[in-house]
């Protein structure tokens, strides 16, 4: 009786340790930047009005590309020309009709929230006869001393300015465009990162619907990158075709870039771009390099949402990468379009401040 | 009279039935932690010479070991402080309820003895996760623990120096049917929808054999040799829809067939090879190899089969897009390879008196990963792993009147040290990109056990 006793004691002891929990799911895991991403809402960020995920008022105003340096926001706006008449018929979807605004200048953006961003300054405007009437796809980095450094497209080229801080005035290096290989149209849209190796400057940009790539050591003579060694002539970059059941991809462009270091070390370049596809539509796709030379392309669209233009990443940290794009939207009726954000991994959520 | 029963004892263990050794089998929490605080402390290496209530698990031969009959029961909780890229990974602790069973006996002079072993655990009864095949995560550690280990045992002693038993353990596979039918209304789902479901779930029993030897040439020496067999839990889903499509006009017919297939566990056939040595009665030394099939691997990364059927009617083909098909899932090769797990393990017995015993206890063993890194798509996370535990065992055994027998009290801590393993991927843009994991685990655990001599 008594042995029996002591069993049911030992017994009734450990029992009362097995109350347990539910449990839980797996925790935050490893991201690789390459998507899906997820436009982010207004609440996110704090700017009020179409498209979905803009992060710059203004709803009024044309804008045409923006990017993230330092915190601030450096964009393409211009302000409707205040007697202007009504969007011609037929005129193409998701094309801003610029001949009824005022001519476009680069504007800069200061936080006003965790990812939205004020209506900004106008920091530059064409005033060189080599530049036309428009100045187009700002891209800032910030230089060792401190120094900011503005590249941007122009009717004559890509052009270059420099500023004593992030927040100081802007003013052109040289009196002209920079010196690049092209395929035969005027190049656009350079996007200027660090190179692989650190050491040099890679700029990636836009001409005659592809991508090419320059690096240079100071940031204002660039040496051309030859797409395809095995050849004699230069070329441009192969980014790859996409998926095999999409459209064909006829043209790529629009470069957004960012040097990246994996969690184990590994340095490289990743390189949104737009894909321009035979049945007119345009998806933001993603390759990746460790030589400029080489790449490795994601086979999807980084964004389910089609017209999305000028993307330009940046990264939160290892995990997180925001990434910059212009969507249309209808005000009135006029097309414009706005400088969005979307976030990978899409469970990422922002909370505004 | 005994040659007789002798021989008749070995033919039922290993004539035991045919279907136990062509079964697939088991092992869960005991698979990675170990069962039983005293062989836990002692790393596992106890092969040679366990006679707790463990050797359910460890090798049942040593339930014919001692002469008391044993009653044994513990707790045993891990936690894992387990990271990907210095971010924890939120892996699961496993807690639950141990405990074992010794019954001996005597047939005209021949020694044998039943046991009965176990492991639940606390939260469930048992867990299966079908994981995407990219989605990272802790291949042994996330899920396999989480399953519940129950094996029974018989053992003989026909002579003094050999000592053979086997058994098996059961689990649990399961198919589960779903069935919905009714009426979807697409522009009111949640109000005005009219879908009636059944569900018919078939949990079906699996068994898993396990033998041992145990040889005992003199009191200074003893070996040991198990051999476990393999587990292979299969779950699926058969889900079928038949319903129409409401508030578009007329009802448009809708029908949807899924059929996934996953294995819930895997528990690779494994065999042990083992020595205890004890150069004076206060101490005992003991080495261990075990060898494990892990190249024969099947991962938890389910499959999938989907048919949808949508008969669209003509106004409605540009405005609902139905897809052709829907692209199967099927798991890729782990591509695992064997590892070889060395143990070793020490006790010494600081008081060995009449009435009372105390011992100390340490061991050591190392477990190579055998996952290759995951440079493709998939993302089986894991990491080699140092295994350090310690342990205390206080023996009453003078409790005459209560009891002519002992109570043992057995304490034990185990800490796992897995060095950060860098994973890098062959693509730039694999969705995961490069990884670092690694992390620590701790587990410990307290067992009771009474004896009756």
């Amino acid at each position: 009786m008594r042995s029996g006793a002591l069993v049911l004691v030992c017994l009734l002891a450990a029992g009362c340790g097995t109350l347990g929990s539910d449990g839980g799911e797996p925790g935050d895991l490893p991201h690789n930047g390459v998507g899906q991403f997820r436009t982010l809402t207004s609440s996110e960020t704090g700017v009020r009005g179409g498209p979905p995920g803009r992060v710059v008022p203004l709803p009024r105003n044309a804008f045409d590309s923006g990017m993230v340096c330092a915190d601030r926001l450096f964009h393409i706006n211009a302000a409707l020309i205040p007697d202007a008449g009504p969007q011609p018929d037929g005129f193409p979807e998701g094309e801003v009709d610029w001949s009824l605004f005022e001519p476009r200048r680069i504007h800069r953006s200061p936080p006003v929230s965790g990812i939205g961003f004020g209506p900004g300054e106008p920091i530059l405007e064409a005033a060189s006869a080599w530049e036309g009437a428009d100045l187009l796809d700002p891209w800032a980095i910030v230089l060792g001393d401190g120094r900011a450094r503005l590249y941007y497209a122009a009717a004559g080229g890509i052009g270059v300015a420099e500023a004593p801080t992030i927040d100081g005035a802007f003013t052109r290096v040289g009196d002209g465009p920079i010196t690049l290989v092209d395929g035969g149209e005027t190049p656009r849209r350079p996007s200027v990162v660090p190179s692989v190796d650190g050491r040099d400057l890679w700029m990636f940009y836009e001409s005659a619907g592809d991508i090419w790539l320059a690096s240079s050591a100071d940031g204002l003579a660039f040496d051309p990158v030859d797409g395809d060694p095995g050849t004699a002539e230069l070329d441009a970059l192969d980014l790859g075709a996409g998926a095999p059941e999409a459209p064909a991809q006829v043209a790529v462009g629009a470069p957004g870039a960012m040097r990246v270091e994996s969690p184990v070390g590994r340095p490289f370049v990743r390189v949104y771009f737009e894909s321009r596809r035979s049945d007119g539509s345009r998806t933001i796709a993603l390759a990746a390099t460790e030589d400029g030379v080489r790449y490795d392309r994601l086979p999807r669209a980084v964004l389910e949402e089609e017209d999305r233009r000028m993307p330009a990443p940046l990264a939160i940290d290892a995990r997180v990468t925001l990434l910059y794009q212009s969507a249309p939207f209808l005000s009135g009726d006029r097309q414009l379009r706005g400088i969005v954000a979307s976030v990978a991994p899409r469970t990422v959520f922002f909370a505004a401040e | 009279m005994r040659g007789g029963l002798t021989a008749v004892g070995v033919a039922l263990l290993v004539g035991l039935p045919a279907q136990l050794i062509t079964a697939r089998v088991a092992a869960q929490a005991p698979d990675t932690f170990g069962l039983g605080s005293r062989s836990a402390s002692l790393a596992g290496a106890v092969t040679a010479d366990v006679e707790d209530g463990s050797a359910n698990y460890y090798n049942p031969a040593g339930l014919a070991r001692g002469g008391a009959l044993r009653l044994g029961v513990g707790y045993f909780a891990v936690h894992h402080a387990l990271a990907i890229d210095d971010v924890d990974s939120n892996v699961d602790p496993v807690r639950g309820l141990v405990f074992g069973m010794v019954v001996p006996g005597e047939i005209a002079g021949l020694r044998f003895a039943f046991g009965l072993g176990g492991h639940l655990n606390d939260e469930r009864l048992s867990r299966f996760r079908s994981i995407d095949r990219g989605r990272p995560r802790w291949e042994f550690f996330d899920n396999r623990p989480h399953r519940p280990f129950l094996a029974a045992h018989v053992a003989l002693r026909p002579w003094d120096w050999l000592l053979v038993g086997g058994g098996i353990g059961f689990q649990s596979t399961s198919t589960t049917i779903l069935d919905i039918r009714g009426s979807l209304d697409l522009p009111r789902p949640n109000v005005d929808s009219r879908l009636k479901h059944s569900m018919i779930g078939d949990l079906q029993t699996i068994r898993y054999p396990q033998l041992g030897v145990q040889v005992v040439p003199n009191d200074t020496w003893s070996f040991g040799l198990v051999y476990r067999g393999e587990l292979d839990l299969r779950n699926r889903l058969f889900a079928e829809g038949l319903a129409g499509i409401t508030g578009l006009g007329d009802p448009i017919p809708l029908y949807v067939l899924i059929e996934t297939a996953s294995v819930g566990a895997f528990v690779p056939q494994q065999a042990s090879l083992g020595a205890a040595f004890r150069p004076t009665p206060a101490v005992r030394l003991s080495a261990e190899l075990t060898w494990i099939d892990w190249s024969d691997y099947r991962s938890s990364i389910g499959s999938s089969d989907v048919i949808l059927t949508i008969d669209l009617p003509p106004e409605l083909a540009g405005v609902i897009d139905v897809p052709d098909s829907i692209a199967s899932s099927r798991p890729i090769p782990a591509g695992l390879h064997d590892r070889f797990v060395p143990r070793v393990g020490a006790e010494v017995s600081a008081i060995d008196d009449e009435d009372l015993g105390l011992s100390f206890r340490g061991g050591y063993y190392y477990e190579n990963t055998p996952i290759p890194e995951q440079t493709g798509f998939a993302n089986l996370v894991d990491a080699d792993r140092h295994v350090f535990s310690i342990g205390a065992g206080l023996a009453l055994r003078d409790l005459e009147p209560l009891i002519d027998g002992f109570v043992t009290f057995d304490a034990h801590f185990q800490y796992s040290f897995l060095p950060e393993r860098v994973t890098r991927k062959s693509s730039l843009v694999d969705p995961a990109g490069d990884y670092r994991a690694g992390g620590h685990i701790f587990s410990g655990g307290l067992t009771v056990e009474v004896g009756f001599q």
